[in-house]
């Protein structure tokens, strides 16, 4: 008999939850796009479709070079330079206005700009603050004007930006008018002689099309997800709060596992369940709930005594598979294996300078080609339930990394009309995918690895970090890149791979050493991230011999770190060294003897390196550009920060070779995402550490060394975003959550088996 | 192992994956354009591609002249190819091929690479390049060399080969116009006879129709499962004991 929903029953509570959310969500998105007015009541659609239009301009003497066979190089180099001359003056305010004139708009409707097109130095061609405050009021502007002189021949790109296509047709057509009109008022009054003129040769009229196809879906898009995710998150953490503050269960692991939860006997026999009164049938939290197995089948519960069907059959053996899998690596199931094949990736494959060869709308790197297929093997998992089905916990670590998720969509939503006409929101959309690859990967890590399987992957990733730290201090010895060198060898030819020049230097005559990496500050996060789970084996081992390989891992990773002859190289570890200071102070002083031996070993394996390092931080060497290129960023984006200070200009907007190289990743993100996008990302860090000390406090050893390890990581996060722009280089953000994944399996609240049984996921 | 869970449920819901089945069975045949509507129902027609390519020189030939200066000959390529796309010569182009003017377009490539592309420039360079027309010619400059490509895509192999020609004659025809005298001029010359070629028309691969069946067929499963968890999960939540417990 069908039940019908009382007003009361949580079905009706969850539609309409649901349904609140999803009609906020479609308000919102529908004022995103229209401009809505309550009196009198009207929505009229927002002008957000962006026309672009093109000419090209010859630029040329009046007896014509083109034709000419004794025209020399130095003509023409004369006149290129002429043509750079004319394209800037032709985006200057006594030009642009006749340019506005001649386009039927006001002059101070029309944005003017011209770009430096030639290969000069960064410092000649990166925008100061003044400058980009006058960037950033123009770039409201509908109506604008480029021009960019061709860097070879004495040619002009015009290109004209409007609503219509129309329109920008008319300004880029009314350029070269403009300019001649200019020129020839300028020669009449200085007397000069108009045959001896420049000319300019418009060959063809511009041509214009709409330029921002898509926008106003997603913007639409943007703003209905954000909205609904909001709404969602807030139900969900209310509900968790207010069952918190009724006495039931929080965010935090409890000593004893719920009522109602299954747990696994050794041995591999059915699944026992904690009868629950609160939870109704057993079935409720058990992912074999909806199967008659747990559900008091007596078929089940009694083979041979009643007749199975097909069903039941399958289902039993599903059940004796996931009780027979074990933990990884001695395990049958997928899951961990992909992951650990992900994580594999991670450490020691170049994947974010690895490409397909095709063309496509996103960018493809190696490791958005891996993930989708590990992503939807754990949905399907999750999906169909079971044993060994990926259990979601949530944790305050998943509250601070969806609250930077939130910040960042926030930061697209509030910049959204602004970036479609900077005509940067594609640009921003298209860096969403590397925020959900990495939401992505924390969430799978959570749900799908057991808790007696952590121990394993923290040697699992020592073990990669060590390989990656030889392989690291092979590039600095033998000039030998193996990691690009293997993934050349090894991938087939659809795959573009970046190349790594590994003798090559820097501007101040430093090794680019980068193992992995793209660059060297990436090698060093990443190696900084998987020494505490050396220095924690250290510390907790009780046998020589453990003692004695942790004591070689940690030698090994230091040297590799220093190996990249990189300053980052002092504060990445000592950051380690202090968290873990912090935490286990007595057992690192004891360590203390120890340090000499791996100081002596380090600085064999590298030889001049630490030197080089160390010479770097003397005060004479604070003026070299690396320093004052970061020092000049702060006055460079002042007019970006204040100009949106709470929520930024939009996540994955400042990028070059559009905007300069921010050599910070606090910085960036400010600039980005605003003080609420920074907050957001101090919150996520936060949450690591806070989450993982008190693990750290009860010294349990199993959940310790994790807490322990993705603590250091947090912290290691922490200071390489004062130091580089660090989540633009994926292995370092993949690196830290992977370990706060493992942080998040061991405090979720996961039922305990009880004395003597095997606890299956 | 995970897959035996996910198996059970496929069986449990065989009724449901059973429906994908036609589903992608229609999806493939779509595909393979054996259906008289949907994305493979239109028959793709064939088009003519030709190519010219010329070599701007001196009228005593730079590779027999070592004396003649050909510095510039590269640039006077590049702005050649960008004269090229005017409309006077499109005009004059179309009326030697015999097409309309409306019908042709001259695509005008980038010379070199910008150092600071800025976007507007970019979108609407790619925006313009992407403008439709029945034949479209592209002169290309392989820069610094004094050589120029003349490409072109047309209806047929004969329109194509017929605007390639005109696109030489004219490249021939404006050198000459612009020389400021006849002994100064630059001339054309062709660097083989004009090559062209008929494209057919795509035809619908069974592999493609295969391959999208296939596709449409796990995705169909797929979300069965998907929905399965879905529905546990919304079963689970709207127990009246559950909602009791979690109020």
């Amino acid at each position: 008999m069908t039940r019908i929903p009382t007003p009361t029953s949580p079905k009706l509570r969850i539609i309409a939850a649901i349904a609140l959310c999803a009609a906020l969500a479609w308000l919102a998105a529908i004022a995103s796009v229209s401009s809505v007015s309550l009196l009198p009541p009207s929505i009229k659609p927002r002008q957000l479709a962006i026309a672009g239009a093109s000419a090209r301009v010859i630029v040329d003497y009046p007896r014509s070079l083109l034709s000419d066979r004794l025209a020399t190089d130095g003509d023409y180099r004369t006149l290129q330079k002429r043509a750079v001359l004319l394209g800037n003056l032709m985006a200057s305010p006594p030009v642009s206005r006749l340019v506005a004139r001649r386009a039927g708009l006001r002059p101070q409707q029309l944005a003017a700009k011209a770009r430096v097109t030639a290969a000069v130095q960064d410092a000649f061609s990166d925008v100061v603050s003044e400058k980009r405050a006058t960037e950033l009021r123009e770039a409201a502007l509908q109506f604008q004007l480029e021009v960019q002189p061709d860097p070879v021949v004495p040619t002009l790109g015009v290109y004209g930006q409007a609503p219509t296509v129309a329109e920008a047709e008319r300004i880029a057509d009314a350029a070269v008018p403009a300019l001649r009109e200019y020129l020839q008022s300028l020669g009449t009054r200085e007397g000069a002689d108009p045959s001896r003129q420049i000319v300019l040769e418009q060959p063809a009229p511009a041509r214009g099309a709409i330029i921002n196809g898509g926008a106003k879906g997603e913007i639409f898009g943007l703003t209905f997800v954000f909205v609904f995710l909001l709404g969602i998150f807030a139900l969900l953490l209310g509900g968790k709060l207010r069952r918190r503050l009724a006495g039931g269960s929080g965010l935090r692991a409890p000593d004893a596992a719920p009522a109602g939860e299954a747990w696994l006997p050794a041995g591999g026999s059915a699944p026992r369940v904690r009868p629950s009164p609160a939870f109704g049938p057993a079935f409720a939290w058990h992912p074999l709930a909806m199967t008659p197995l747990v559900a008091g089948a007596g078929a089940l519960t009694a083979p041979g005594t009643v007749r199975r069907t097909a069903d039941q059959r399958l289902a039993t053996v599903s059940r004796r598979a996931a009780l027979k899998a074990g933990d990884w690596p001695r395990t049958t199931r997928v899951l961990p294996w992909m992951i650990a094949g992900l994580i594999w990736i991670v450490w020691l494959v170049p994947f974010n300078e690895i490409q397909l060869s095709y063309s496509l709308p996103i960018d493809l790197k190696f490791d958005r080609l891996v993930l989708p297929f590990l992503v939807a093997t754990w949905a399907l998992a999750l999906g169909a339930g079971g044993v060994g089905a990926p259990r979601m916990r949530l944790t305050w670590i998943h509250i601070g990394i969806a609250g930077v998720a939130l910040a960042y969509l926030l930061s697209l939503v509030v910049g959204a009309r602004q970036l479609n006409q900077s005509l940067e929101l594609d640009t921003s959309v298209k860096q969403l995918t590397l925020l959900v690859a990495y939401i992505s990967l924390f969430l799978i890590v959570a749900s799908s690895v057991r808790r007696t399987e952590v121990p394993a992957f923290l040697k699992y990733t020592l073990v990669l970090a060590v390989i990656c730290a030889l392989g690291t201090i092979w590039e600095y010895r033998f000039s030998y890149n193996i990691f690009y060198s293997a993934a050349h060898a090894v991938l087939p030819g659809i795959f573009t791979v970046g190349e790594a020049e590994a003798s090559a230097v820097d501007a101040i005559g430093r090794r680019l050493v980068r193992g992995p990496g793209a660059v060297p500050l990436e090698a060093v996060t990443m190696l900084a991230m998987g020494l505490p789970i050396a220095v924690v084996g250290l510390i907790q081992s009780k046998v020589t011999r453990a003692r004695i390989l942790y004591g070689i891992a940690v030698a090994i990773i230091l040297a590799a770190t220093v190996s990249t002859e990189r300053k980052s190289a002092l504060m990445a570890p000592l950051s380690v060294f202090v968290t873990l200071a912090y935490f286990r102070r007595r057992e690192l002083m004891r360590l203390a003897p120890l340090g000499v031996v791996i100081g002596v070993m380090m600085l064999a394996l590298t030889p001049g390196a630490a030197q080089s390092v160390v010479g770097q931080v003397s005060g004479s060497k604070s003026g070299v550009p690396t320093v004052s290129d970061r020092t000049s960023d702060y006055d460079a984006v002042r007019p970006d920060v204040f100009s949106h200070i709470a929520f930024g200009r939009g996540f994955g907007s400042f990028k070059p070779p559009v905007h300069r190289v921010l050599d910070m990743e606090l910085l960036g993100t400010i600039v980005q995402v605003g003080v609420f996008g920074l907050l957001a990302y101090f919150f996520m860090i936060g949450t690591i550490v806070a989450v993982a000390r008190r693990p750290i406090r009860e010294r349990r050893p199993l959940e310790a060394a994790a807490a322990l390890s993705a603590a250091g990581a947090a912290i290691v996060l922490l200071v390489v975003s004062s130091l580089f722009d660090v989540m633009s280089f994926p292995h370092c953000p993949y690196i830290a959550l992977w370990m706060a994944g493992l942080l998040a399996v061991v405090v979720r609240r996961d039922p305990e088996p009880e004395p003597g049984a095997a606890w299956s996921s | 192992m995970e897959f035996l869970n996910v198996f059970a449920v496929l069986w449990r819901r065989r009724i449901a994956v059973a429906l994908g089945v036609p589903v992608a069975a229609l999806v493939g045949l779509l595909l393979v354009g054996a259906l008289p509507f949907g994305p493979g129902s239109g028959a793709s027609p064939g088009r003519g591609v030709a190519e010219a390519r010329v070599m701007l020189d001196h009228h005593k030939p730079i590779l027999a002249d070592l004396s003649a200066v050909s510095d510039t000959l590269g640039t006077q390529a590049a702005l050649l190819a960008e004269v090229m796309a005017g409309d006077d010569q499109r005009n004059v182009i179309a009326q030697r091929a015999g097409v309309p003017p409306s019908e042709l377009l001259i695509h005008r490539p980038q010379v070199a690479q910008l150092f600071a592309p800025g976007l507007l420039a970019q979108r609407a360079g790619d925006a313009v390049a992407g403008l439709p027309a029945p034949s479209v010619i592209s002169v290309a400059a392989a820069s610094p060399l004094p050589v120029l490509t003349i490409d072109v895509s047309a209806p047929s192999e004969l329109t194509a080969r017929r605007i390639a020609s005109a696109a030489r004659d004219t490249l021939e025809e404006v050198m000459a116009t612009r020389a400021p005298t006849v002994g100064r001029s630059l001339v054309v010359r062709p660097l083989g006879s004009v090559r062209s070629v008929a494209m057919p028309g795509s035809q619908r691969s069974r592999l493609i129709g295969v391959a999208g069946a296939l596709f449409i067929f796990i995705f169909w499963t797929c979300s069965v499962v998907v929905l399965h968890g879905v529905l546990r999960v919304w079963r689970r939540a709207t127990e009246p004991s559950g909602a009791a417990a979690a109020a």
